[in-house]
């Protein structure tokens, strides 16, 4: 600010110098002409002052936004770090910072009770669960249950296990969003699709299902094998129960550069982004929980890979890259 | 058989105690670490049930304790602890067998009786039903003296019914049972279905046709007497 002030300062005094030589040494006592000399050159050199002043203040001022601007890009809710402004020589700045660093903490805060919220709920809805589904077992062994009872029976064990399900899958993407898969090796994405494939044979088997390999090189990423082979099983998971009744088959494409895993079967009926999301499901499959997709994003942006579906002549195709 | 169970939340103690006693177990029950230390230390038991998440201590040292004590008894840890860490160093310390919760009480059954059949002579290595003969040794099944060809899963699923014998064992807990947790309802039900049906032939082919029976909307039940 002091250095601001000597801007205004000096020029002016500069200005009255100036005239007072012109006055005194210069000229003629030519009385008007020295009158607007005196008026004018101390005006030009105030004007060509201020507008130095206030292009200096201007180039500041945007330097401070700027700064101001990147802090705030660098800002993650979801990372601990502290947003860190810095110090400005305009106290107005200051007052700015103060309080987007106050919001910031607030966002902060409210994100990180709302995850607290998501994440007790689902572990503390285990237990009741395990419960539920436990007293059912042991009504289900009853003698004296009628037909019509071991129906309302067979309803709340669907439902439970639906809820459980819902919930574990749930306490999965927490847990991915928190990291809690920190061991990473070096993964091969063939070892691991043949791998699930072998696991769900009899299933692909049973649905008449054709496997089409088509392998160019190796994908090989840097992250955890256990999210890679629930990445895996969730894809191929979502092949067979998403594949055309007639002519079905699974597509699995390997190169260098990404994985991808196609299959026929009827166009989605809601936009591309919105399939990622939670509990968005499109399907007439009841069973179905939304949360599949949801997951497999979940783990891609921790692994650092890109996800991408799309829908071209009649099939399904996500590649992973 | 006498079963010791170490577990802190009283429900669930109460399901797995009424679920167990009725096969026949004599079982005993701890909630606390510190009962549960005393109770190791006091008794002998043939297996032991145990939860990590103890007040008052760590399980893990219920396990070690018991393990160095009475090397014969067989130990199941049950959980909800479910990294593949947790699952090894509960083993490596002495443990047969791991369950993650929530479990199935079916499949806490099956799991007991595994553990008893390695650790225990008690137990017979043979589960015979009129002439139904499953050999768990060899994993061979045979039924009126002819050897059945069964598929891996199918064995499984037989196995598993019954060692649930005469309980209405469900579909989700045989679908858990043979996939773990990432298999989806949807997939697997067709498929218990379709191995049912198929091990439904093998065994009516061969004189045993009456064992398996579905219980509509709800699951499988293997019926011996």
């Amino acid at each position: 600010m002091k250095r601001l002030k000597l801007f205004y300062i000096l020029p002016i005094l500069i200005a009255v110098l100036v005239t007072a030589i012109f006055i005194g040494n210069a000229f003629p006592p030519d009385w008007y002409l020295t009158a607007t000399l005196c008026a004018v050159i101390p005006a030009m050199i105030i004007a060509l002052g201020f507008h130095f002043i206030t292009f200096q203040r201007i180039k500041i001022i945007r330097n401070q936004l700027l700064q101001i601007f990147e802090t705030l890009e660098e800002f993650d809710v979801d990372e601990p770090k502290k947003v860190k402004f810095e110090e400005s020589p305009f106290p107005i700045f200051n007052e700015l910072n103060k309080y987007l660093a106050e919001l910031i903490d607030r966002v902060r805060k409210n994100y990180q009770a709302n995850k607290q919220f998501t994440q007790n709920a689902s572990h503390e809805l285990q237990t009741p669960l395990a419960v539920i589904k436990g007293h059912v077992e042991i009504l289900l062994q009853s003698p004296q249950i009628g037909e019509k009872e071991m129906e309302s029976l067979a309803a709340v064990l669907q439902n439970t296990n639906r809820l459980s399900k819902i919930n574990s899958s749930l306490i999965l993407l927490s847990k991915i969003e928190h990291q809690r898969f920190p061991d990473t090796t070096k993964v091969d994405f063939e070892k691991v699709v043949e791998e699930i494939l072998k696991n769900f044979k009899d299933l692909i088997q049973i649905h008449g299902i054709e496997i089409r390999k088509n392998y160019q090189g190796k994908f090989e990423i840097e992250m955890s094998d256990t999210l890679a082979e629930i990445l895996i099983a969730n894809l191929i998971q979502n092949a067979i129960r998403h594949n055309s009744e007639k002519q079905s088959f699974i597509e699995v494409n390997i190169s260098p550069t990404n994985v991808s895993i196609s299959n026929p079967g009827n166009p989605p009926k809601m936009s591309v982004e919105k399939l990622f999301k939670r509990f968005k499901r499109d399907s007439e499959v009841e069973e179905s929980l939304g949360l599949g997709l949801s997951i497999v994003k979940g783990i891609c942006k921790q692994s650092g890979l890109e996800v991408n579906y799309e829908y071209r002549d009649g099939e399904h195709q996500l590649t992973i890259k | 058989m006498k079963l010791l169970i170490i577990e802190d939340e009283q429900d669930l103690l109460d399901l797995m105690l009424r679920y167990l006693k009725r096969e026949g177990y004599v079982c005993e029950s701890a909630i606390t670490f510190n009962e549960g230390f005393k109770k190791i230390n006091n008794f002998e038991y043939d297996c032991a049930v145990i939860d990590l998440n103890l007040p008052g201590g760590d399980g893990l040292k219920l396990v070690n304790l018991l393990r160095e004590d009475n090397t014969q008894a067989g130990i199941v840890i049950i959980s909800a602890r479910d990294t593949v860490d947790d699952r090894i160093s509960g083993l490596e310390i002495g443990a047969d067998d791991y369950l993650t919760k929530p479990f199935n009480l079916s499949e806490l059954n099956a799991r007991i009786k595994a553990v008893l059949r390695r650790k225990t002579n008690q137990f017979s290595k043979e589960l015979k039903f009129g002439n139904l003969l499953i050999n768990m040794d060899e994993r061979k099944v045979t039924a009126s003296d002819n050897v059945l060809q069964l598929t891996k899963k199918e064995y499984s699923i037989l196995l598993y019914l019954a060692r649930n014998k005469n309980r209405v064992v469900t579909k989700d807990s045989i679908a858990e049972h043979l996939w773990g947790d990432y298999m989806d309802d949807a997939v697997s039900y067709d498929f218990i279905y379709a191995h049912v049906k198929n091990l439904r032939k093998k065994l009516a082919e061969n004189d045993c046709g009456d064992f398996l029976k579905t219980v509509y909307g709800i699951g499988y039940k293997f019926q011996a007497n």
